[in-house]
This record gives C-alpha cells, structure tokens and sequence, in this order.
C-alpha cells in the first residue's frame, strides 16, 4: 500500500481549483486512492492501484483528479526538446544493471512542498513498483553542475566520492558497509566485485547507482532549476515508465523536458520516450459488457475525462494515452475507464435473473446435523483458532507429523492442531474459567502430515468437565451421537500418551481408527495450569462422512 | 398467601417483641431458616421486625486456655508452693515473658510471693480468678478488661419479632391440612388433589438457571449468512482447503510473482516449513498460467508457484471452483483465511471471508453491483449501498462497497469485481465471471456487540455457558 503525504495548498494550486475536505474525499475515492488524514495543510493520501505510479506525485493526482473535475481533457499537453547530451554506457555494465535511461528538465520551479514531493515520488516509485531499488532506481542531480557526455560503467570498490549527506568520501565499499542507504540495498549488489558509477566528463561522480547520489551534484534544493534525471535498472520498459512519470511532474512544476540520447554499445535511444500510445479497441464487445447504453460520442467525452483520447472507426474504438500508464490491456480496461467517469454511483445495479438452484455443501450438511445432535445433548459449542502453540500440540502429538509455519506471527500460534484438543487445551491454559458441570464442543479443523503427506481433516470434540469425571460421560454421548447418526463403532484399548492409562480406548468404525476416548492424564494439565478434570473423546469427521448418507 | 414455615413462625409470635434465638429455640429450626422466613413475612406485611445492635464480651482463644489450664499467675503459685522457692532466669522456661512478668508482679502486690536475690520465694497461697471466665458478667469485664487479650468485644444484631393484625387475620385463615405440599405420582394415583388444594409457591424464587446447550454465536452468525445465500440460489464451494499452493493462492490470479508483500494484503501469507512444494493442480493449467504470468510479467518460477502456503484469501478457491463451475452459476463460501498481522483488537491472523462468484453469458458490471445490493440488503442488513472505483490483480472493472449501516454509518463492507479475461482465459472461460468478497468479521463484531476481534474465537468457555 501507497501512501503519500502531500501538500493540499500544492495540490490546490496545481489544481486551480480548492475543495472542501468532503468533496476531496469523494473525488480522490473516484480515483482509486483515499484520504486517509488531514491535519492542517498536509494530507495523507493513500494510492490503492500499484499499477498507476503515477498517482504518486501531487501533479499525477491534479492531473487526474483535472479529469474527473472537467477541469482539463484528453491526453495531457507535453514537449520534448532535442539536445545534444550523451550518456554513455559501458559494455562491462551489462552483466550487472544492465539499463539506464535519463531526461533533462529546465527551468523547474521548485518550492518546499514541491520539492518533498519530487523526493517522495522516487521513493515510492523505487519501492514498490522498483521493487526495492532492484528492477528500478532514480536519481536526480543537479544538471548546471553537470558536463556531459555522462558515463554509466564500472568502477572499482575503492573508488571514493562524498556520498549525500556526508562530509568526507568514503569508498563504495565503505558506503555498503557503513551507511544506512548501503545496508538498505546492499543485497541488489553484495555478489559482484565491482559497482556501477554514474560520472560526468570532469571525473566528477554524480552517483552510485542504485545505492546513492553525490553530495555536490546530486543533491537538489529549492533552488534547484535544471535537473538531470537517470533511471537504472533491471527491466528497461519499467525504467522508461518510470522515467516518463518523473518528467511529467517536473513539467507540472513549470519546467521544459529535453531528451538525452543513451548510447549503448550495440545502440542508440533517445530518451525518456514519452509518447502517445493508441489501442484498437473492439466497439461492440465494449457496448455489449458496458451494461449502459450510451452514445459513441459519449463514451469519447468519458474517456477525454480520463486523460485519454478517442474516436470511433468502422466499429473501433480507437483509444490513445500518454504512456505514463501501461495498465490498458483489453476492452475490459476501458470498460472501467468509461464507468468511472459516468460514475459508479449514478449506475443502475440490475437484478440478476439467472435461476440457479442454491445449496450447502454436502460436507456443511453433516457439519451442521452433527452439530445439532451436539447441542441437543445441552453442549455448548466453543471455536478456536486453528494455529495454535506447538509445544502445547507436541504434549497430544505421537505419530503425526505437526505442521509448522516457517514466519509465524506470535508462538502461540507457530503450528497447525493436530488435535482440536490442543486448541481446547490452549484456550483453557490461557484463560482458565469454566462452570461446572461443562459439556463443551467444537467441530472444526485440524491439519497433519502423515507418510509425507498433507492431511486436512475435520474433527469433532467433546470434553465433559465437573467436580467428579469419568470416561462414561464421555462414552454416554458418543453413544447417542453413532445412534443419532446411525453408524455402529466399537471401541479398543489404547495406550494414548495424553490419556490416563487403562481409562482410554480407541473409537472404531469398520475397522478404522477414527479417534480417542478417554480421560485427560492430570500430568498433561498440570504442565498447562489446568485445574479441571476432563474426560472427552475426538473423532475424524472426515473417516465418518463415508458412511453418512448425504440425503440429511 | 403463606408457606408452612412461614405459618409456623408466625403462630408463635404474639404482641410482646420476641427476639431470633427465642422463636428458633421454641421451633427447633435453625436460626437462618427462621430469619429468612421473618424476612419473607416482613415484605408481606404480616409482621414488625425490628433489630438491635449490642456490644457483648466473649473469651478470646487466650482466655478459652487460661479457663482451662488456668491463669498463668495460677500456675506460678502452684509451681512455687510446691518448690518454694525456684530461681527466676529458669521460670523464664515455663511462661512467656509478658505471662511471667505481670504474673510475678501480681503475686507480689498480694503478699504471696517475695523476690529475693534473683529467686522468687513463696509465702501463701490465695485465691485466683478463674472462676470469673466461667461466665462473662460484670466483674469479669472488670477484672479482665485490663488485661491483653483475654476478652473480646463482639458486636451483635438481636432481631426482635412480633405480629401485626394482617399477621392476625392471615393465621386465623390459614388451614394447612387442606394443602398437598409436594406433587408426587402418587397424588395421581391416588387423586387426592381432588380434595386438596395445591400449596402455593413463591413463584419468584431466585434459583439458579438450568443449563442450556448452545450453538457458537458466531458460527450461528456465519450459518445465517449461508441461509441467505442459498435462498438467494447460491450453491457452497466444495473445493476448499487451507493449506494451498501459491500458484492457486496467488499466481492463477493474474498476481505477478514478483509483487512486493505490503502493496497487497494477500501476499502478508504464512508458509509451511514442513513440507515446502507442493502439487495441487492441474497439467494444463499450470501451463495456461505460466504462459500468461511469462506474457504480462515477463518472469515465472515454477519453484514459487508450488510454496506450500496458508490460504490467504478465499479468491483462491473460487478459482479452484471455475475448473468445472457449471453455467449458469452462482457460488459462494464462507472459510477460513489466514495473513500474517499484528495481534491486536483490530487485527487476528485468522478470520472469515464471504465469498462468492457468477458465470453466465451476457453478465455485466450492471449485474454485479445487482448482486452486492442484493448482498449488502440481505447480509449486511443495510438500505443504502455506494460504489467505488477499486483495485484488484484479478478484476477489471473492480468496485469496493460501502455500506450504510443503522448504527455505525458508512461501512467498507467489501470488494468485488469482473474476473479478468486474461485471468479466465487460462481456465478455457470466455464469458463473463463476476467476483465478490465481503468481510463477514466486521459484520459479526457489530451483531455480536463486541469491540475486539479476537473475541469472535472463545475465549472464556464460561461466558458461553452463562
């Protein structure tokens, strides 16, 4: 989740536009991200589509929220200026990172909440998007104190430059080492015994890439006025994107983009390649699934409200935008677009008149009758959790294999039960209240591995407690319960390390182990702190289900 | 009307004020029994009641021994009258330091003991006060008052009794000869309730409560959804499990592997330590997704997509249903998901989801905002709905549902949406799949009146009992 803290009188401004607090929020929520709080001028703005990066930047979301508002149409106005700046690529760097691209902005009017924003806007693109700096990492420097062409190759580990926020140089190995940003990122390059270096024709360095700029020329202030942007990385279409959304904000900000030409060994590309792209789109599929009727030159207008061009041709629907988005990939993407502009709230939801026959699930029909059965026998049905504390499950486990997490949240919950008797045991030892005499249940899940495989089973327990116990109280229901259900069983003796000796057996039906009866061994409680003597018995469900006729 | 005991009790009173251990001595029936009656007969207005408080002195556990062994000035007289004289560090050996001191002093003062070099000598014999704690009277408070813990001071309440003329006229029409006191089968057989009348209780009698067997309110929560579901045609999911790979968890779902936890909450999943690779689908889907994941998001790992994981949401399983989902169609599920969170009030690292999906040709976005109303009327209870535009890996066009509900206002009560086609393609589907997911545990906290989610799981059994 993406959320960005912004400026409101920024965005305002960029916006020609103020809003109260209430139609903020409802416009923002028509473009997928939230206002999540206000305090004074600064709001917390929350982006929920990870697929529009370019809504992490105040201009990104003027120039939509411009859209919804009929404030500005159709695909946002741009220039790009030739020149003649050259950045280089090495031949060594390609095994390592092997892309970068790069832009020219001039005349950037920055200001305080302008130029947080900037920073916050490569942040977030590099997070989530850049997955952590690895596919995707910006700089931007500043361009006056820049001479061109630019190199982007290898370096030696010892090479040494002031790092931002530094005053003295250290050696890019000292500056994985020993700063936060290297710790941070370390990980993209820690397998290779030399780091890439972004440096201009005067030997000066203007960044390590993806660790960090230099303190001299890549650090912008609001001063700032021609700024030269790089993006490097793993995947070259995520770093154009990238670098498209980049400019378009310092365009906002007033400034003038010039491309740069990114000379690779094998070729030359003229970047940032921000362009219109145009889609034919399947008309009719898009009337048909719209669900509205509209007119074509409707549907155009509600497509001009998201920033996008349209005309129609011979039954396409021909559909341009800018490419600071990539996430339009069928009809049904502008499906959406359109519907968002008519606005999801002045849509008619139609009654669905599909006949189907509805139903449980065989399974849920004999969860259920066992459960009536239960509670006809005054039992009072419990539900706990189904991870539980594996220590607690080790006391009951004897030829399961327990079925541990590999990031569990807390120990209490680090394992899959092997019996519903752990739970029950669990919640007994972590809250010890029970009134006697006590007929409890629950009919739920447990989990195991048993020769190498997963088995998901459901089972039923019963746990009958009072001031005197006896494994009839236990036997008397389970009695009832094969009646009801009309299953015969039988029962043999077992030797259940949990259970008391010779007041234990195991429940049979056809000749399959189903389960245990018995009385709870004291030795188990008392490690718990259970001051209760229990008798019970658990069955699998899921071994009964094959002789329950499902017509209950 | 009166009760036997309360006949009784109320025979033996007459105008003069009677206290508690007098009416019970002159009944034979324990005191408390008879103090509740008075009570009962109070409130009916059949008598006065009135109660005193007195101060009484009583012997202490001390004063009970020197009754018995004697006081311990008794016991040094006789110790020296029959020694004559003993030395006083060895009488240290026979009495406590405060017994022995005050002992030696009151000897002294009366004459029948002296003290010479360090030896205490006797001279007579006089009399002492045990005879005193036989009964406490006046002298006894005045001989022992002074003395450390001989006597105590208890305060007491007598309660003192006596009739009223309603009292009067109820006795006088009371006849318990024409009562049947227990109904027996024997009253039956023998029809003696045809010449008898039945005694009339006190029907409002604080007893305690029989015990009651109890459906789990919040799996009773959950049934009542299923019911509204099944009335609205819906037929439950069978293919549910909870431990799942990641190419049915996340991969199938139009979900790049590569996505970063945190963005989206369904990726915040536990893995399986034991058994880390797992196989739960088909061939030809594994190679219908893989070409898709290798098409949009240019990279697919085959060792990912079979992490054994906890299911995290139940999208999964509706993915798993449109592997032979019939159409038209209409299925739901409410299960178990599981993601790794903070435990906190707001937050369990297990909860419920309501889920469900339609297939049919011809279905549009129109037709699922009909649904979610239909939903958020029959399930959440509410009248008024709002829409919004939403993002979700595996809907386009995606809408998240807001709810306005009686007591809390508007409520996010889900998510919803039209499966990709890219996504559905992988499934050989080539008509329309509407998706829907609402969180049922919000709801459940509002019905169940509770303000910690953790609760939703027992967590005191007694508080189900009662």
């Amino acid at each position: 989740m993406v959320v960005l803290d912004v400026s409101l009188n920024e965005l305002y401004k960029l916006l020609n536009e103020n809003l109260s607090e209430e139609e903020l929020n409802e416009y923002l929520l028509n473009i997928k991200c939230e206002l999540d709080e206000i305090e004074g001028n600064n709001a917390k703005i929350e982006v929920k589509d990870f697929n529009r990066i370019d809504l992490y930047s105040l201009s990104g979301i003027a120039r939509e929220l411009k859209g919804i508002l009929n404030i500005e149409n159709g695909i946002p106005k741009f220039e790009i200026k030739d020149s003649d700046y050259d950045l280089i690529v090495d031949k060594e760097i390609l095994n390592i990172r092997p892309y970068i691209v790069g832009a020219v902005v001039k005349n950037v009017k920055l200001n305080e909440d302008r130029l947080k924003d900037l920073i916050q806007l490569q942040e977030k693109i590099s997070q989530s998007f850049g997955r952590n700096r690895q596919k995707v990492a910006i700089g931007t420097h500043n361009f006056d104190l820049i001479k061109f062409p630019v190199y982007y190759k290898l370096t030696s580990p010892e090479t040494r430059f002031i790092p931002l926020g530094f005053d003295k140089e250290l050696s890019l190995r000292e500056i994985l080492e020993n700063t936060e940003a290297g710790k941070k990122y370390l990980y993209i390059l820690n397998k290779y015994d030399k780091y890439p270096i972004l440096i201009d024709s005067n030997n000066n360095i203007i960044s390590f890439p993806p660790i960090i700029n230099s303190n001299k020329i890549g650090r912008l202030d609001i001063n700032t006025k021609n700024i030269f942007i790089d993006v490097s990385g793993t995947d070259l279409e995520k770093i154009l994107l990238a670098l498209n959304v980049i400019v378009l904000t310092l365009k906002d900000f007033g400034g003038e983009v010039y491309s740069i030409n990114v000379i690779y060994p094998d070729k030359k590309i003229k970047t940032p390649e921000l362009k219109v792209i145009k889609k034919e789109m399947d008309l009719n599929k898009i009337k048909k699934y719209l669900g509205i009727e509209i007119d074509n030159n409707k549907i155009v207008e509600y497509l001009n409200r998201k920033r996008m061009n349209a005309k129609i041709e011979n039954n396409k629907l021909i559909v341009e935008y800018l490419n600071y988005r990539d996430d339009i990939l069928s009809e049904y993407d502008i499906i959406e677009e359109i519907l968002i502009s008519y606005g999801y709230n002045n849509l008619k939801p139609r009654e669905i008149k599909i006949y189907t026959k509805g139903g449980l699930s065989n399974e849920r029909k004999i969860i259920n009758n066992i459960r009536k059965i239960m509670v006809n026998m005054e039992c009072i049905e419990i539900y706990t959790p189904i991870l539980s504390n594996k220590d607690i499950n080790n006391l009951l486990n004897e030829d399961r294999e327990i079925i541990e997490l590999i990031n569990p949240a807390s120990s209490s919950y680090n394992s899959i039960r092997v019996y519903l008797l752990s739970s029950f045991l669990q919640l007994l030892s972590e809250n010890n209240e029970l009134k006697f005499p006590a007929k409890i249940f629950e009919l739920n899940r447990v989990s195991y591995i048993k020769n190498n495989k997963i088995i998901e089973d459901l089972d039923l327990l019963y746990i009958y407690s009072d001031y005197e116990v006896s494994v009839n109280y236990s036997l008397k229901v389970l009695k009832r319960l094969f009646k009801e259900l009309k299953i015969d069983f039988d029962i043999r003796n077992s030797n259940h390390k949990f259970l008391i000796d010779g007041r234990q057996g195991d429940i049979f039906v056809n000749n399959e182990n189903i389960g245990w009866i018995g009385e709870i061994d004291p030795n188990i409680l008392e490690k718990l702190g259970i001051k209760y003597p229990l008798t019970g018995f658990e069955i699998s469900i899921k071994e009964l289900m094959k002789y329950i006729k499902y017509d209950i | 009307m009166i009760s036997e005991i309360e006949y009784k009790v109320l025979s033996i009173l007459n105008d003069n004020w009677k206290n508690l251990d007098e009416i019970s001595n002159e009944l034979n029936i324990d005191k408390y029994k008879v103090l509740r009656t008075l009570g009962f007969l109070k409130e009916k207005g059949f008598i006065e009641l009135k109660e005193e408080k007195i101060k009484r002195y009583e012997l202490s556990e001390i004063g009970k021994k020197y009754l018995k062994e004697g006081l311990p000035e008794r016991r040094l007289l006789n110790l020296l009258k029959e020694k004559k004289e003993v030395n006083l560090e060895e009488l240290n050996k026979y009495f406590d330091k405060d017994e022995l001191s005050f002992s030696l002093g009151f000897l002294r003062k009366n004459g029948t003991i002296k003290i010479e070099n360090g030896k205490a000598i006797y001279i007579k014999d006089i009399e002492t006060y045990e005879k005193y704690l036989e009964n406490i009277d006046e002298n006894t408070i005045k001989l022992f008052k002074g003395r450390k813990g001989i006597i105590e001071e208890k305060e007491e309440i007598i309660y003192y009794a006596k009739i009223n003329d309603k009292g009067k006229e109820i006795l006088k029409n009371y006849k318990p000869e024409e009562y049947i006191e227990k109904y027996t089968k024997e009253i039956i057989d023998r029809k003696i309730y045809k010449n008898k009348r039945f005694r009339p209780y006190n029907i409002r009698i604080n007893i305690e409560e029989e015990n009651i067997g109890r459906y789990n309110p919040y799996l009773e929560f959950l049934d009542k959804i299923r019911e509204e579901l099944t009335s609205m045609g819906f037929k439950e999911m069978d293919k549910y499990s909870m431990i799942i790979s990641h190419f049915w968890n996340l991969d199938c779902l139009f979900i790049p592997q590569d996505h970063p936890a945190g963005d989206i909450s369904i990726m915040d999943a536990f893995y399986i330590k034991n058994i880390q690779y797992i196989e739960d689908f088909p061939r030809d889907l594994f190679e219908n997704v893989k070409n898709t994941q290798l098409k949009y998001f240019k990279i697919f790992d085959e060792n990912i997509s079979k992490r054994t994981m906890l299911i995290s949401h139940d999208t999964a399983i509706s993915a798993r249903t449109l592997l032979n989902a019939e159409k038209p169609g209409k299925y739901f599920l409410i299960e178990k998901v599981f993601r790794y969170d903070t435990i906190d009030a707001k937050h369990f690292i297990e909860f419920n989801q309501l889920e469900g999906i339609v297939l049919d040709d011809n279905l549009t976005f129109l037709d699922l905002l009909g649904i979610l109303k239909e939903l958020v009327v029959n399930v959440v209870k509410a009248k008024n709905i709002k829409f919004y535009p939403a993002y979700f890996p595996f809907t386009e066009p995606s809408v998240e549902v807001y709810a306005e509900h009686p007591k809390l206002g508007w409520i996010e009560v889900g998510g919803a949406g039209v499966f990709r086609e890219e996504l559905l393609r992988q499934f050989n589907i080539d008509y329309p799949v509407l998706a829907w997911g609402l969180g049922v545990d919000r709801l459940a906290t509002i019905y169940l009146n509770i303000n910690d989610i953790r609760e939703l799981h027992t967590r005191n059994i007694k508080k189900l009992q009662e």
